[in-house]
């Protein structure tokens, strides 16, 4: 029997075609309200989808000191939205990206530990280092810190916050009207955690929230955070447009697993996909195309300089992909880049093509086609072992996602591959995730 | 004369956990309650996350300490109310003042302009070992310069999208204008900030910026940010030399007086039982809603204050006879509007909203 599939839909302001905020049904002066957030969270939970999602971005997007004309926001804070979406929806989990690099463990581990309460068990953490250089200048810091030494901080960061998460036995709450006795402090564990980053003593001054911790969401897909992932990740959102990398990545994780004494069964990837749909083959090109016309090309040479940290502003745009020079440039690139290089120099690509393709999908998978072969390649994917579901970018908000929940999900719903309705209330019930035991975190810290 | 409410689960009296018959913790139950029924009296804003006892009383098991960070708090309260001003606390001793920047844009675009930011020192005594970073153990000098640049930052922050720099053109495709987007290229003793922010401006330009009184020295490096102050003052004479001295630094403060309301026709008897349970000692009214109306309008007509953040002793009752009982008689006597004439909270409070330092 075919595996069922795991959904998210991944927010944004405007669409995730970096062109798709142009498109004549987006009102652009709606897209930081509540009810453009409200409307996506809706449609994700009509289409029974696991989980919401929102990212994280730490500085604006700038060459130069200056914001780049053309390219829209990224996401604007992820828990506010969240929480505020919480409210107007009862069974789609709640995923946020928060950086484990600019924030403190304690203020992070009561932020969630609220959105799960609040959401009566339905928040995710998207753990992330912070991959802009940039992020640095906005917190008094001369440098980013360096990738090693940032998952080191990462892994103690999430090691405080579930002993944090766990410093509260069930019951600890008695509320004695008549005795007098609020809390049975016996029952209150403090840790007390003196580590290389990070020195915490203390407990929540919140009960466990009902999963215990949030479900743990992680997306970097270099070797320390492959090792990172294996160690902590129920879901990876991961950027992966190429099958066969994908289904060795996946394995990768998995084989990692069981040395840090965890299950791979229970590990979720989902990479992300922008679907471009149409009633026919054709109209779906057509639909590329009008899109791909309403992306200024500054922008994606602007969004490939900034994934490749080399400016490739006084190159032809016609010419080639200068692959040799960026290779000498000796940055550290990310799998997203390597894998964009070798794309580049097998299909003879452009700089202004490769420029598109970065910005048409932030290098995430995207898909051309009509609701049937969409669900035929989702499922190819799944089958061979490449995913466990995707998290959908759609192209803009809200159409593109109005389109997927209802001529796709229904498609997914009647092959038997995707959940015709929630079997439970909480994020870890939809992805089959245990919830922790209360102890778990507590010896761990 | 405006009027906020600080919320608290079960109230703001330490016994009060005793009186309501209610489970320890419903979660956010009480506050989306609460939240609706302040919004039914017209208030102009509910305050969240401040703190209702200290962590060294919490610790005795005795009290409510349970607290909920205030700002998903906020985020979640944004859907259920459409008019009410919502303040979250958020302890400045630990913040980057990119974060606070960040969180509140978002929050007052989400809200339509309706977000204050409570920003105060919460001391050592509430934060101890929670986090320990060399910048977290400043003598008390230091810290208060930290909170002063920290305020200025993020008010740098807000301002560095012009309101011009959000054009969201689609006809052209131009989704920023860059001559009006701003780096703000901070270098100060505490922090160094490029910027700009990556939320465009926010609704009411800035959040509206709330202040915790502070002795009488440390107001002068407040004053510029302060919007409204919240006093505890002991008396109406003490809390008049406050409005006077907070007013004299900066004509635009609001100066609004926290009292703690037990109220009803049983408020004496109420309170007496409370107190057999817990002392306390904090600034409090008690007696029916025909009371707390005159006691409220004669600190006002005294230019004692510019309104009051009332602290309901018990949840929900001394908030339903605040909306429902006060309320009214305040409208009768023409100390408060008869709904939400504006939109954002800084159009409830009649303060301007600022224009970006960076605008032409």
């Amino acid at each position: 029997m075919t595996r069922q599939m795991h959904l998210g839909v991944f927010t944004y302001p405007g669409g995730h075609h970096i062109a798709g905020w142009r498109h004549g049904s987006v009102v652009p002066g709606d897209i930081l309200g509540y009810d453009y957030y409200r409307r996506t969270a809706e449609a994700a939970e009509r289409g029974k989808f696991d989980l919401v999602f929102v990212g994280d971005m730490l500085a604006a997007r700038e060459k130069d000191g200056r914001v780049i004309a053309q390219g829209a926001l990224n996401n604007i804070d992820s828990i506010s939205i969240l929480s505020a979406v919480a409210g107007a929806t009862k069974n789609v989990g709640l995923v946020a990206t928060l950086s484990t690099t600019y924030n403190e463990p304690f203020a992070i581990a009561e932020r969630f530990s609220s959105l799960d309460h609040i959401s009566g068990g339905r928040a995710g953490w998207n753990i992330i280092t912070t991959a802009n250089d940039d992020a640095a200048l906005n917190f008094s810091r001369k440098s980013h810190m360096e990738k090693t030494m940032r998952y080191q901080r990462a892994k103690e960061f999430v090691d405080i916050c579930k002993g944090l998460w766990d410093g509260w036995e069930e019951g600890a709450i008695v509320a004695d009207h008549s005795g007098g006795t609020f809390v049975d402090a016996s029952k209150v564990h403090e840790i007390d955690h003196k580590g290389q980053f990070f020195s915490v003593k203390g407990a929540l001054d919140l009960p466990r929230s009902p999963q215990g911790w949030p479900v743990m969401v992680q997306a970097g897909g270099s070797p320390a955070g492959l090792e990172f992932a294996a160690t902590v990740a129920e879901v990876i959102f991961a950027a992966q447009s190429d099958r066969e990398q994908a289904i060795k990545f996946r394995a990768a994780v998995k084989q990692r697993m069981p040395g840090h004494g965890r299950d791979p069964a229970i590990l979720k990837i989902l990479p992300g996909l922008l679907p471009i749909l149409g009633s026919t083959e054709k109209e779906a090109l057509a639909k590329e195309k009008m899109l791909n016309e309403l992306l200024h090309p500054a922008v994606g040479i602007w969004m490939l300089s900034e994934q490749m940290q080399f400016r490739l502003y006084d190159y032809p745009q016609d010419g080639p992909l200068p692959t040799k020079d960026i290779r000498a440039s000796g940055s550290a690139f990310t799998p997203r880049v390597v894998h964009l290089m070798e794309r580049a120099g097998r299909e003879g690509l452009s700089v202004r093509e490769c420029g598109i393709l970065v910005a048409a999908s932030r290098s995430h998978g995207s898909f051309v086609g009509t609701p049937e072969t969409l669900v035929d390649h989702m499922k190819l994917w799944v089958d061979e072992g490449a995913c466990d579901g995707f998290n959908i970018m759609p192209a803009w908000f809200h159409d593109e996602m109005d389109l997927f929940v209802d001529q796709v999900v229904p498609i997914l719903q009647r092959r038997g591959l995707f959940r015709r309705d929630y079997e439970g209330t909480m994020l870890r019930h939809h992805l089959g995730l245990p919830i922790p035991a209360a102890s778990a975190g507590r010896l761990a810290a | 004369m405006h009027l906020f409410a600080s919320l608290a689960a079960h109230g703001w009296h330490p016994a009060a956990w005793r009186v309501t018959g209610r489970p320890g913790f419903e979660g956010v139950a009480p506050f989306l309650q609460a939240a609706k029924t302040a919004e039914r009296g017209g208030l102009d804003a509910v305050l969240l996350g401040l703190p209702t006892a200290s962590q060294a009383a919490r610790a005795t098991g005795k009290l409510d300490g349970l607290h909920f960070d205030p700002l998903p708090l906020a985020g979640l309260l944004i859907g259920a109310t459409r008019h009410i001003g919502l303040c979250g606390h958020w302890p400045a001793d630990v913040a980057e003042p990119f974060h606070v920047a960040r969180v509140f844009a978002t929050l007052d675009h989400l809200s339509g302009g309706r977000m204050g930011w409570i920003a105060s020192l919460g001391g050592p005594a509430e934060l101890a070992g929670r986090f320990q970073r060399a910048d977290h153990n400043l003598g008390d000098a230091d810290a208060s310069a930290r909170f002063v640049e920290l305020i200025e930052v993020a008010r740098q922050l807000w301002d560095s999208w012009e309101d011009k720099g959000f054009v969201v053109d689609q006809a052209s495709g131009t989704f920023a204008d860059p001559g009006h987007v701003h780096p703000i290229e901070h270098a100060g003793r505490f922090f160094t900030v490029r910027g700009p922010l990556n939320v465009p401006r926010p609704v009411q330009g800035q959040p509206v910026i709330i202040h915790r009184d502070v002795p009488a020295p440390a107001r002068a490096d407040l004053a510029a940010s302060a919007d409204v102050v919240l006093g505890e003052p002991a008396t109406l004479a003490e809390a008049k030399a406050a409005r006077a001295a907070w007013q004299a630094l900066s004509p635009k403060v609001r100066y609004v007086v926290r009292l703690e309301v037990v109220l009803g026709e049983t408020a004496a008897k109420r309170a007496a039982e409370l107190d057999a349970m817990a002392a306390e000692r904090r600034l409090r009214f008690v007696g029916t809603p025909e009371q707390l109306t005159a006691h409220l309008a004669e600190w006002h007509v005294a230019g004692a204050c510019d309104g009051f953040d009332i602290l309901p002793a018990v949840m929900p009752v001394d908030l339903d006879l605040l909306a429902g009982e006060v309320v009214p008689r305040l409208r009768a006597r023409g100390l408060r509007p008869d709904g939400y004439d504006g939109r954002t909270l800084r159009e409830h409070l009649a303060l301007e909203r600022p224009l970006s330092r960076f605008a032409a």
